[in-house]
Protein backbone atom coordinates (compact mmCIF):
# COMPACT_ATOMS: atom_id res chain seq x y z
CA UNK A 1 0.00 0.00 0.00
CA UNK A 2 2.98 1.98 1.01
CA UNK A 3 4.34 1.29 -2.10
CA UNK A 4 1.64 2.18 -4.69
CA UNK A 5 0.88 5.56 -2.75
CA UNK A 6 4.67 6.22 -3.39
CA UNK A 7 4.55 5.25 -6.88
CA UNK A 8 1.56 7.73 -7.14
CA UNK A 9 3.40 10.51 -6.07
CA UNK A 10 6.37 10.44 -8.23
CA UNK A 11 3.92 10.37 -10.93
CA UNK A 12 2.19 13.26 -9.61
CA UNK A 13 3.42 16.93 -11.52
CA UNK A 14 5.26 19.37 -10.17
CA UNK A 15 2.79 22.26 -10.79
CA UNK A 16 -0.02 20.77 -8.78
CA UNK A 17 2.44 22.21 -5.66
CA UNK A 18 0.23 24.58 -4.22
CA UNK A 19 0.99 28.64 -4.58
CA UNK A 20 0.81 30.78 -1.29
CA UNK A 21 0.59 34.62 -0.83
CA UNK A 22 1.00 35.79 2.28
CA UNK A 23 1.99 38.60 4.31
CA UNK A 24 5.03 38.86 6.40
CA UNK A 25 4.09 38.78 10.21
CA UNK A 26 6.42 40.12 13.77
CA UNK A 27 5.97 36.81 14.98
CA UNK A 28 7.04 34.14 12.82
CA UNK A 29 9.50 36.11 10.11
CA UNK A 30 10.85 38.72 12.41
CA UNK A 31 9.58 41.73 10.74
CA UNK A 32 8.49 45.13 11.70
CA UNK A 33 4.83 44.56 10.25
CA UNK A 34 3.81 43.13 6.98
CA UNK A 35 1.02 46.24 6.43
CA UNK A 36 2.49 49.72 5.73
CA UNK A 37 0.35 52.80 4.90
CA UNK A 38 1.17 52.54 1.21
CA UNK A 39 2.59 48.72 0.95
CA UNK A 40 2.34 45.32 2.09
CA UNK A 41 5.20 42.99 2.67
CA UNK A 42 4.15 39.44 1.67
CA UNK A 43 6.40 36.37 1.43
CA UNK A 44 8.36 35.13 -1.22
CA UNK A 45 6.79 32.34 -3.25
CA UNK A 46 8.36 28.83 -2.28
CA UNK A 47 11.76 28.93 -3.98
CA UNK A 48 12.34 24.88 -3.89
CA UNK A 49 9.31 25.25 -6.49
CA UNK A 50 9.73 28.29 -7.73
CA UNK A 51 13.29 29.38 -7.70
CA UNK A 52 14.53 31.56 -10.67
CA UNK A 53 11.21 31.79 -12.04
CA UNK A 54 9.20 34.47 -13.37
CA UNK A 55 6.28 35.68 -10.54
CA UNK A 56 3.52 37.98 -11.42
CA UNK A 57 2.41 39.19 -8.61
CA UNK A 58 -1.57 40.90 -9.26
CA UNK A 59 -3.28 43.15 -7.45
CA UNK A 60 -6.64 45.58 -7.39
CA UNK A 61 -8.44 47.81 -5.34
CA UNK A 62 -11.09 45.41 -3.54
CA UNK A 63 -13.91 47.63 -4.70
CA UNK A 64 -12.02 48.06 -8.31
CA UNK A 65 -11.78 46.33 -11.58
CA UNK A 66 -8.48 47.83 -12.96
CA UNK A 67 -5.83 45.13 -12.58
CA UNK A 68 -2.22 45.89 -12.10
CA UNK A 69 0.40 43.52 -12.54
CA UNK A 70 4.32 43.95 -11.06
CA UNK A 71 6.99 41.04 -11.70
CA UNK A 72 10.42 39.60 -9.95
CA UNK A 73 12.32 36.74 -10.56
CA UNK A 74 12.07 34.49 -7.35
CA UNK A 75 15.42 34.08 -5.65
CA UNK A 76 17.02 30.62 -5.48
CA UNK A 77 17.43 29.32 -2.27
CA UNK A 78 21.04 29.94 -2.26
CA UNK A 79 20.12 33.77 -2.94
CA UNK A 80 17.58 34.35 0.11
CA UNK A 81 19.47 35.84 2.74
CA UNK A 82 17.23 35.54 5.88
CA UNK A 83 13.86 36.00 5.24
CA UNK A 84 13.34 38.79 2.70
CA UNK A 85 10.12 39.40 1.55
CA UNK A 86 8.77 41.43 -1.22
CA UNK A 87 7.33 44.98 -0.69
CA UNK A 88 4.40 45.97 -2.96
CA UNK A 89 4.09 49.70 -2.29
CA UNK A 90 2.89 52.65 -3.88
CA UNK A 91 -0.51 51.84 -3.07
CA UNK A 92 -3.61 54.42 -1.60
CA UNK A 93 -3.89 54.92 2.08
CA UNK A 94 -6.69 53.01 4.11
CA UNK A 95 -7.64 51.01 1.06
CA UNK A 96 -8.38 47.02 0.83
CA UNK A 97 -6.52 45.49 -1.76
CA UNK A 98 -6.67 41.82 -3.37
CA UNK A 99 -3.41 39.93 -4.44
CA UNK A 100 -2.61 36.58 -5.76
CA UNK A 101 0.55 35.40 -7.39
CA UNK A 102 0.89 33.88 -10.83
CA UNK A 103 3.86 31.85 -11.79
CA UNK A 104 3.61 29.83 -15.17
CA UNK A 105 0.26 27.73 -14.99
CA UNK A 106 -0.02 28.44 -10.96
CA UNK A 107 -2.17 30.63 -9.31
CA UNK A 108 -2.76 31.42 -5.67
CA UNK A 109 -5.89 32.49 -4.21
CA UNK A 110 -6.75 35.71 -3.11
CA UNK A 111 -5.75 37.35 -0.01
CA UNK A 112 -7.26 40.65 0.93
CA UNK A 113 -5.99 43.10 3.56
CA UNK A 114 -6.29 47.04 4.33
CA UNK A 115 -3.46 49.49 4.41
CA UNK A 116 -2.94 51.17 7.62
CA UNK A 117 -4.07 54.62 7.61
CA UNK A 118 -2.21 57.77 8.66
CA UNK A 119 -2.58 60.22 12.25
CA UNK A 120 -1.77 63.55 11.98
CA UNK A 121 0.59 64.37 14.83
CA UNK A 122 -0.72 67.33 15.79
CA UNK A 123 -3.73 65.33 17.38
CA UNK A 124 -1.34 63.82 19.38
CA UNK A 125 -2.30 65.15 22.90
CA UNK A 126 0.75 66.20 25.14
CA UNK A 127 1.42 68.23 27.82
CA UNK A 128 0.14 67.46 31.45
CA UNK A 129 -1.70 64.22 32.23
CA UNK A 130 -1.10 63.48 35.27
CA UNK A 131 0.68 64.49 38.40
CA UNK A 132 3.32 62.21 39.76
CA UNK A 133 3.73 61.42 43.70
CA UNK A 134 6.76 62.91 43.40
CA UNK A 135 5.70 66.39 42.79
CA UNK A 136 2.72 66.54 45.05
CA UNK A 137 4.98 65.69 48.38
CA UNK A 138 7.67 68.29 47.15
CA UNK A 139 5.55 70.59 46.80
CA UNK A 140 3.07 70.25 49.46
CA UNK A 141 5.70 69.73 52.12
CA UNK A 142 8.22 72.72 50.43
CA UNK A 143 4.93 75.11 50.85
CA UNK A 144 4.46 73.75 54.36
CA UNK A 145 7.98 74.63 55.48
CA UNK A 146 8.41 77.81 53.59
CA UNK A 147 5.09 79.28 55.67
CA UNK A 148 6.44 77.82 58.73
CA UNK A 149 9.67 79.92 58.38
CA UNK A 150 7.68 82.84 57.40
CA UNK A 151 5.82 82.57 60.26
CA UNK A 152 9.01 81.97 62.59
CA UNK A 153 10.61 84.96 61.05
CA UNK A 154 7.17 87.05 61.54
CA UNK A 155 7.40 86.02 65.48
CA UNK A 156 10.78 86.57 65.43
CA UNK A 157 10.72 90.29 64.37
CA UNK A 158 7.85 90.86 66.24
CA UNK A 159 10.00 89.46 69.61
CA UNK A 160 12.81 91.57 68.64
CA UNK A 161 10.82 95.12 68.17
CA UNK A 162 8.84 94.30 71.39
CA UNK B 1 23.53 76.78 83.41
CA UNK B 2 22.08 78.88 80.80
CA UNK B 3 25.29 79.90 79.45
CA UNK B 4 26.55 76.31 79.04
CA UNK B 5 22.94 75.36 77.44
CA UNK B 6 23.41 78.69 74.74
CA UNK B 7 27.13 77.27 74.45
CA UNK B 8 25.75 74.07 73.38
CA UNK B 9 22.81 75.46 71.02
CA UNK B 10 25.80 77.95 70.00
CA UNK B 11 27.99 74.98 68.35
CA UNK B 12 24.94 73.08 67.57
CA UNK B 13 23.95 76.01 64.91
CA UNK B 14 28.04 76.45 63.92
CA UNK B 15 28.00 72.30 63.21
CA UNK B 16 24.67 72.30 60.99
CA UNK B 17 25.90 75.62 59.31
CA UNK B 18 29.15 73.44 58.30
CA UNK B 19 27.24 70.64 57.09
CA UNK B 20 24.71 72.84 55.40
CA UNK B 21 27.56 74.68 53.30
CA UNK B 22 29.10 71.14 52.69
CA UNK B 23 25.60 70.07 51.13
CA UNK B 24 24.99 73.43 48.98
CA UNK B 25 28.29 73.10 47.64
CA UNK B 26 27.71 69.79 46.68
CA UNK B 27 23.85 70.90 45.27
CA UNK B 28 26.07 73.71 43.15
CA UNK B 29 28.41 71.04 41.69
CA UNK B 30 25.70 68.93 40.86
CA UNK B 31 23.45 71.55 39.28
CA UNK B 32 26.40 72.48 37.63
CA UNK B 33 26.82 68.72 36.08
CA UNK B 34 23.06 69.13 34.61
CA UNK B 35 23.35 72.56 32.89
CA UNK B 36 26.49 71.29 31.19
CA UNK B 37 24.36 68.29 29.82
CA UNK B 38 26.06 65.49 29.37
CA UNK B 39 23.52 63.47 27.69
CA UNK B 40 23.14 66.47 25.10
CA UNK B 41 19.44 66.06 25.44
CA UNK B 42 18.83 69.45 25.71
CA UNK B 43 17.26 70.17 22.42
CA UNK B 44 14.75 68.11 23.13
CA UNK B 45 13.32 69.85 26.01
CA UNK B 46 13.93 72.73 23.97
CA UNK B 47 11.71 71.62 21.21
CA UNK B 48 8.76 71.63 23.49
CA UNK B 49 9.20 75.33 24.36
CA UNK B 50 9.91 74.49 28.12
CA UNK B 51 13.22 74.51 29.61
CA UNK B 52 12.65 74.39 32.99
CA UNK B 53 14.45 71.76 34.04
CA UNK B 54 17.54 73.51 32.75
CA UNK B 55 15.90 77.09 34.39
CA UNK B 56 15.97 75.14 37.55
CA UNK B 57 19.21 73.93 37.56
CA UNK B 58 20.41 77.52 36.71
CA UNK B 59 18.43 78.99 39.73
CA UNK B 60 20.29 75.59 41.83
CA UNK B 61 23.24 76.76 40.62
CA UNK B 62 23.10 79.99 42.51
CA UNK B 63 21.10 79.34 45.64
CA UNK B 64 23.76 76.33 46.41
CA UNK B 65 26.66 79.00 46.27
CA UNK B 66 24.54 81.98 48.16
CA UNK B 67 23.91 79.14 50.90
CA UNK B 68 27.09 78.04 51.19
CA UNK B 69 27.84 81.71 51.34
CA UNK B 70 25.44 82.99 53.85
CA UNK B 71 25.85 79.41 56.25
CA UNK B 72 29.71 80.99 56.26
CA UNK B 73 27.90 84.37 57.79
CA UNK B 74 26.09 82.32 59.78
CA UNK B 75 28.76 80.65 61.49
CA UNK B 76 30.20 84.14 61.97
CA UNK B 77 26.90 85.20 63.20
CA UNK B 78 26.64 82.53 65.84
CA UNK B 79 30.03 82.66 67.10
CA UNK B 80 29.67 86.90 67.67
CA UNK B 81 26.52 85.99 69.17
CA UNK B 82 25.19 89.24 67.86
CA UNK B 83 21.12 89.49 67.35
CA UNK B 84 21.32 91.71 64.60
CA UNK B 85 23.70 89.33 62.50
CA UNK B 86 21.45 86.52 63.14
CA UNK B 87 18.36 88.20 62.17
CA UNK B 88 20.08 89.29 59.22
CA UNK B 89 21.57 85.59 58.32
CA UNK B 90 17.71 84.45 58.77
CA UNK B 91 15.92 86.80 56.58
CA UNK B 92 18.64 86.19 53.48
CA UNK B 93 18.42 82.17 54.13
CA UNK B 94 14.47 82.25 54.13
CA UNK B 95 14.98 84.23 50.83
CA UNK B 96 17.44 81.74 48.93
CA UNK B 97 15.24 78.91 50.77
CA UNK B 98 11.91 80.54 48.62
CA UNK B 99 14.23 80.42 45.60
CA UNK B 100 15.77 76.66 46.33
CA UNK B 101 12.17 76.04 46.73
CA UNK B 102 10.94 77.32 43.43
CA UNK B 103 13.88 75.43 41.65
CA UNK B 104 13.12 72.50 43.00
CA UNK B 105 8.89 72.39 42.06
CA UNK B 106 10.12 73.69 39.15
CA UNK B 107 12.19 70.84 37.83
CA UNK B 108 9.94 68.23 39.20
CA UNK B 109 7.31 69.78 37.51
CA UNK B 110 8.37 70.07 34.03
CA UNK B 111 9.32 66.70 34.26
CA UNK B 112 6.13 65.37 34.56
CA UNK B 113 5.08 67.85 31.62
CA UNK B 114 7.73 66.24 29.34
CA UNK B 115 8.27 62.81 29.90
CA UNK B 116 5.37 61.91 32.07
CA UNK B 117 4.47 60.07 29.02
CA UNK B 118 5.59 59.38 25.50
CA UNK B 119 3.31 62.12 23.91
CA UNK B 120 4.85 65.36 23.82
CA UNK B 121 8.38 63.92 22.67
CA UNK B 122 6.80 62.00 19.99
CA UNK B 123 5.01 65.10 18.61
CA UNK B 124 8.03 66.73 18.81
CA UNK B 125 9.91 64.19 17.24
CA UNK B 126 7.25 63.74 14.04
CA UNK B 127 7.33 67.72 13.67
CA UNK B 128 10.86 68.53 13.86
CA UNK B 129 12.92 65.76 12.97
CA UNK B 130 14.36 66.85 9.43
CA UNK B 131 12.76 69.75 9.27
CA UNK B 132 14.79 72.56 7.88
CA UNK B 133 15.03 74.90 10.92
CA UNK B 134 17.66 75.59 13.51
CA UNK B 135 15.60 73.63 16.06
CA UNK B 136 14.55 71.20 13.69
CA UNK B 137 18.79 70.38 12.81
CA UNK B 138 19.31 70.55 16.46
CA UNK B 139 16.59 68.14 16.92
CA UNK B 140 17.34 66.34 14.36
CA UNK B 141 21.36 65.65 15.20
CA UNK B 142 19.91 64.82 18.75
CA UNK B 143 17.79 61.84 17.61
CA UNK B 144 20.32 60.89 15.11
CA UNK B 145 23.27 60.42 18.03
CA UNK B 146 20.48 59.16 20.59
CA UNK B 147 18.98 55.97 17.93
CA UNK B 148 22.65 55.32 16.99
CA UNK B 149 24.39 55.33 20.59
CA UNK B 150 21.42 53.40 22.45
CA UNK B 151 19.94 51.51 19.15
CA UNK B 152 16.58 52.55 19.37
CA UNK B 153 13.96 54.01 16.80
CA UNK B 154 11.45 56.66 16.85
CA UNK B 155 9.66 57.28 20.22
CA UNK B 156 8.10 54.21 20.94
CA UNK B 157 9.40 52.10 18.32
CA UNK B 158 9.85 52.40 14.49
CA UNK B 159 5.96 52.26 13.98
CA UNK B 160 5.77 55.72 15.13
CA UNK B 161 7.10 56.71 11.62
CA UNK B 162 4.53 54.81 9.82
CA UNK B 163 1.74 55.25 11.55
CA UNK B 164 1.81 59.67 12.06
CA UNK B 165 2.42 61.68 9.43
CA UNK B 166 5.75 63.35 9.98
CA UNK B 167 7.97 66.11 8.62
CA UNK B 168 10.35 63.41 7.52
CA UNK B 169 7.64 61.73 5.30
CA UNK B 170 6.73 64.90 3.63
CA UNK B 171 10.72 65.44 3.13
CA UNK B 172 11.43 62.17 1.78
CA UNK B 173 8.60 60.33 1.07
CA UNK B 174 8.07 56.88 2.10
CA UNK B 175 10.45 54.52 0.28
CA UNK B 176 12.30 54.74 3.10
CA UNK B 177 9.91 54.96 6.50
CA UNK B 178 12.34 55.77 8.92
CA UNK B 179 15.16 57.34 9.54
CA UNK B 180 18.59 55.62 8.08
CA UNK B 181 19.85 56.13 11.91
CA UNK B 182 17.09 53.24 13.10
CA UNK B 183 19.13 50.56 11.13
CA UNK B 184 22.58 49.03 11.87
CA UNK B 185 25.50 50.28 11.00
CA UNK B 186 29.04 49.47 10.28
CA UNK B 187 31.77 51.14 11.57
CA UNK B 188 32.15 53.53 8.29
CA UNK B 189 28.87 54.79 9.49
CA UNK B 190 27.28 53.04 6.07
CA UNK B 191 23.58 51.02 6.55
CA UNK B 192 24.81 47.33 6.92
CA UNK B 193 21.99 46.22 5.34
CA UNK B 194 19.69 48.81 3.38
CA UNK B 195 17.13 46.17 2.06
CA UNK B 196 16.73 44.27 5.41
CA UNK B 197 16.31 47.66 7.21
CA UNK B 198 13.84 48.48 4.61
CA UNK B 199 11.59 45.46 4.93
CA UNK B 200 12.09 45.80 9.00
CA UNK B 201 13.93 42.43 9.82
CA UNK B 202 14.56 43.06 13.44
CA UNK B 203 17.72 41.61 12.51
CA UNK B 204 18.63 45.44 11.11
CA UNK B 205 16.31 47.67 12.32
CA UNK B 206 16.76 48.79 15.74
CA UNK B 207 13.16 48.07 17.01
CA UNK B 208 12.43 49.51 20.77
CA UNK B 209 11.96 53.09 21.44
CA UNK B 210 14.15 55.51 22.61
CA UNK B 211 11.42 57.08 25.07
CA UNK B 212 12.86 54.93 27.89
CA UNK B 213 16.03 56.47 27.54
CA UNK B 214 14.97 60.19 27.12
CA UNK B 215 12.76 59.68 30.21
CA UNK B 216 15.66 57.98 32.26
CA UNK B 217 18.52 60.48 31.51
CA UNK B 218 15.67 63.23 31.91
CA UNK B 219 14.43 61.91 35.50
CA UNK B 220 18.18 61.96 37.10
CA UNK B 221 18.59 65.70 35.73
CA UNK B 222 15.69 65.89 37.69
CA UNK B 223 16.10 63.48 40.77
CA UNK B 224 19.53 65.63 41.06
CA UNK B 225 18.01 69.16 41.19
CA UNK B 226 14.71 68.02 42.90
CA UNK B 227 15.30 65.35 45.15
CA UNK B 228 18.68 66.34 46.50
CA UNK B 229 17.14 70.10 46.80
CA UNK B 230 14.54 68.63 48.53
CA UNK B 231 17.27 67.36 51.05
CA UNK B 232 19.28 70.41 51.26
CA UNK B 233 16.24 72.56 52.19
CA UNK B 234 14.59 70.37 54.40
CA UNK B 235 18.30 69.83 56.82
CA UNK B 236 18.06 73.78 56.55
CA UNK B 237 14.90 74.22 57.35
CA UNK B 238 15.75 72.56 60.33
CA UNK B 239 18.65 74.94 60.82
CA UNK B 240 16.93 77.43 60.49
CA UNK B 241 14.06 76.73 63.29
CA UNK B 242 17.25 75.97 65.46
CA UNK B 243 18.97 79.13 64.17
CA UNK B 244 15.81 80.94 65.81
CA UNK B 245 15.56 78.98 68.82
CA UNK B 246 19.07 80.07 69.33
CA UNK B 247 18.16 84.13 68.64
CA UNK B 248 15.84 84.31 70.91
CA UNK B 249 17.90 83.11 73.69
CA UNK B 250 20.40 85.86 72.49
CA UNK B 251 20.49 89.23 74.46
Amino acid sequence: MLAVLFIMGTLCPLNFAALDISLMNPQSDGVLTGIFSDAFLLRLPDCTSYGNKMANLLYQEFSGNQNNTKSFVVPTCNDIQSKQGYLLNNLKTGTKYSMWYNIKNDTSLPLTDTTTTVSDFRQIKGGLQARSGAMVVITVILSVAMAVLLAGLIFLLAFSFR
Amino acid sequence: MVSKGLGCLMVTVVVCNIFAAAASLALMAVAIWVVVDAYKLYPISAGSGKTDIFAAAWIAIFTGFAFFVTCLFGIFAALKRSRGLMLTYLIIMFIIFIFECASAITAVTNRDYLVGNSNLVKQQMLQNYAADTTQGKQITDTWNKVMQDVQCCGTDGPKDWIDFQSTYQSTFGTSYPWPPNCCKKLSNSEVANPTNCRLGQNTDLFTKGCFQYIESMLSRYVWVISWYGFAVLMFVFFMLLLAMVYYTQLD
